[in-house]
């Protein structure tokens, strides 16, 4: 069954001579349970269709389904509550709240969804835990380290077991040692809970550990490569 | 949103005030030297007012008069309170009611052998003057009136330089009675008043009130105003109606008046007063606003990323808003309560010691609207205004911050994180 569902996807900023074709005509399906790598160069659309397939953007063309939703009607509450309940994110500079402690980011979801306290703080202990970061729990952003910070931010994105999470180049800021060891992270999550990951990247080492690349160029798929 | 939810909101908004410390700290002073200055500023100025309202009442006609309903219109003394005292009786008998005076009022020529001028000639009780009125403790020369002075004046230190008078010295009174006949009679200056006020110290000149109603031609029970004084003249409006219910036993000749249309120049003068106050605090308080409204409006720009990650994560702007007002809330109370913490204090201390102003007004006492005011201010602070006042600040800032976080609504999402 798939997960995310792009027909005849395309995105244009401005208009005329100016006009710039992010996407065009992406036609693409993503299964459950999927560990892909979306890879490009700058400029090649990566982060548009990102942005489309979370619904923090709409294509000028084209329908974009989430778990059998289709999204390019929705309004901004109900996008906004389909991202909270099905969609976890994984930004490329961490994006942390910075008033919060690293509990209470993983927590952040849960508490949007109105999971009780107790219940989320249980979770969210038992994630951090697994993404390595016991006894930090009451850290504040500032004082983790960048892996620290990204590790926090996978334990935030996927604490709440949503169908999909999608991460922008989550790498990008990242050592190579610390960014092989997320990359192991969510794999085993991956594994665990069948999460659905795609990512963003122009990485080797996210395209290495993904099941599937998606190469994009000028917008348009270029080609898929699986495992 | 559960009770953790909100907790979580309010933990959010109490640490992100304090993130930029300095900013908060800039803007919670801002508010409070505002609110602080609006405090102190109107107690000093309700201070000002209510001595001289107290000035006037108690030299005058107190808090209410009763007077024939057409004095007014025109002050003669042919228009008068007839069976004064057993309505005198009436009134004093109310709990509220502090003292009440008979005053007998013309206007007169004052002669000398040196001069001429003319003013208000005031018959008073003496004996209730002294437990009510300033007047007595302001003889710069001989001594004030006693009940049983006849043929005795003391005049004004301004009439008295101008008719080059001393005390002992003679003083001659030219009027017209109620018959409309001229009526002199020839009275020894027994004391000098000073109290600082041109109009009473160049106008008045007082003497008891058999005298003046020998020289008015009025009867024993005849007298020009009655005047009453209140133990809190927030009642005065409720004793009024009731002193005017009294009257109709006059067959609607009277009437009984507050102050404020007696003294109706002191009235407007404060008025106008009050509305520069409250338009210099109007200005103040803007500019604090402005403060919050800046505040508000750099830490909602300033945190954009951060906002925009809430709503990628499925934040709703509501929410988001809601910390920005709660932020506000908490800036609007420290600066709210610092103000009224150090400006009411500050006038309540004040309003214990006084605050001597002698210097301001040059080593004397001042002037206002032809009242004496002492050179110690005592500031009054009412606790309605500061309520009022702090929860107007206070809500117009949380109101403003509702506005500048209209800003959050702005946000791309995307091009903020791209």
């Amino acid at each position: 069954m798939s997960i995310i569902t792009l027909q005849n996807v395309s995105k244009t900023y401005g208009e005329g001579e100016i006009a710039v074709h992010a996407l065009r005509g992406v036609d693409l399906t993503i299964e459950h349970g999927d560990f892909v790598a979306v890879a490009g160069p700058s400029g090649s659309g990566k982060s548009t269709m990102l942005n489309i397939m979370s619904g923090l953007d709409r294509p000028t063309e084209g329908n974009c389904h989430i778990a059998g939703t289709e999204i390019t009607q929705l309004s901004s509450n109900e996008l906004s509550k389909l991202r909270l309940e099905k969609v976890g994110f994984i930004f490329q500079a961490y994006n942390l709240l910075p008033v919060l402690t690293a509990l209470e980011n993983t927590e952040y979801v849960m508490m949007m969804q109105g999971v009780p306290a107790q219940e989320r703080t249980e979770k969210a202990k038992v994630i951090l835990a697994r993404v390595g970061l016991e006894g930090k729990e009451d850290r504040f952003p500032h004082e983790l380290s960048g892996g620290q910070q990204q590790r926090v931010a996978v334990a935030r994105a996927i604490v709440s077991e949503p169908a999909l999470v999608l991460a922008d180049e989550p790498t990008a800021n990242l050592d190579s040692e610390t960014g092989y060891a997320l990359m192991d992270l969510m794999g085993e999550l991956n594994q665990e809970k069948g999460t659905t990951f795609i990512f963003s990247t122009h990485d080797p080492k996210v395209m290495e550990r993904s099941n599937e690349i998606i190469r994009l160029h000028d917008g348009k798929i270029l080609s898929r490569d699986k495992d | 949103m559960s009770n953790s939810a909100f907790l979580t909101l309010v933990r959010q908004s109490w640490r992100s005030i304090w993130r930029n410390w300095r900013r908060t700290l800039i803007t919670v002073s801002a508010i409070s030297l505002g609110v602080g200055m609006a405090v102190l500023f109107m107690a000093l100025a309700q201070g000002v007012y209510s001595e001289m309202i107290d000035t006037a009442v108690k030299s005058l006609g107190g808090h209410f008069t009763i007077e024939h309903k057409d004095y007014r219109d025109s002050p003669s003394v042919d228009l008068f309170v007839d069976n004064a005292q057993v309505l005198q009786k009436k009134i004093e008998a109310f709990p509220e009611i502090k003292g009440s005076k008979v005053l007998v009022l013309g206007q007169g020529v004052y002669k000398s052998a040196r001069g001429t001028t003319g003013g208000l000639i005031m018959g008073i009780n003496p004996a209730t003057e002294k437990l009510i009125s300033d007047l007595p403790e302001k003889m710069v020369e001989g001594e004030y009136l006693k009940a049983e002075d006849k043929g005795k004046v003391i005049v004004g230190k301004t009439i008295a330089d101008q008719l080059k008078l001393k005390v002992g010295r003679k003083i001659i009174v030219s009027t017209n009675d109620v018959e409309g006949e001229l009526s002199e009679y020839r009275y020894r200056v027994t004391g000098i008043f000073e109290t600082k006020s041109p109009e009473l110290d160049a106008a008045v000149i007082q003497m008891t009130v058999a005298t003046a109603q020998q020289l008015f031609g009025l009867e024993e029970d005849q007298v020009s105003q009655l005047g009453f004084l209140v133990k809190n003249p927030g009642d005065r409006d409720e004793i009024l109606e009731q002193a005017s219910g009294l009257t109709t036993t006059h067959g609607g000749s009277l009437v009984a008046l507050p102050w404020e249309t007696v003294q109706k120049e002191l009235a407007d003068y404060i008025r106008v007063d009050r509305g520069g106050n409250w338009i210099m605090q109007v200005i103040i308080i803007g500019l604090c606003l402005f403060t919050i409204w800046n505040t508000i409006l750099m830490s909602v720009l300033e945190r954009s990323r951060e906002f925009a990650v809430m709503l990628a994560l499925g934040t709703s702007y509501l929410r988001i808003r809601s910390q920005v007002a709660i932020e506000s809330v908490f800036i609007g109370l420290f600066g709210v309560f610092a103000g009224l913490a150090w400006g009411g204090g500050l006038a309540a201390y004040l309003g214990q010691k006084g605050l001597d102003i002698m210097d301001l007004t040059g080593g004397k006492e001042t002037n206002v609207a032809g009242f004496a005011i002492e050179g110690i201010i005592y500031p009054k602070v009412e606790p309605e205004f500061l309520l009022y006042f702090g929860g107007g600040v206070f809500f117009t800032a949380l109101l403003m911050s509702v506005f500048a976080s209209q800003n959050v609504q702005k946000i791309k999402v995307t091009d903020v994180l791209r």
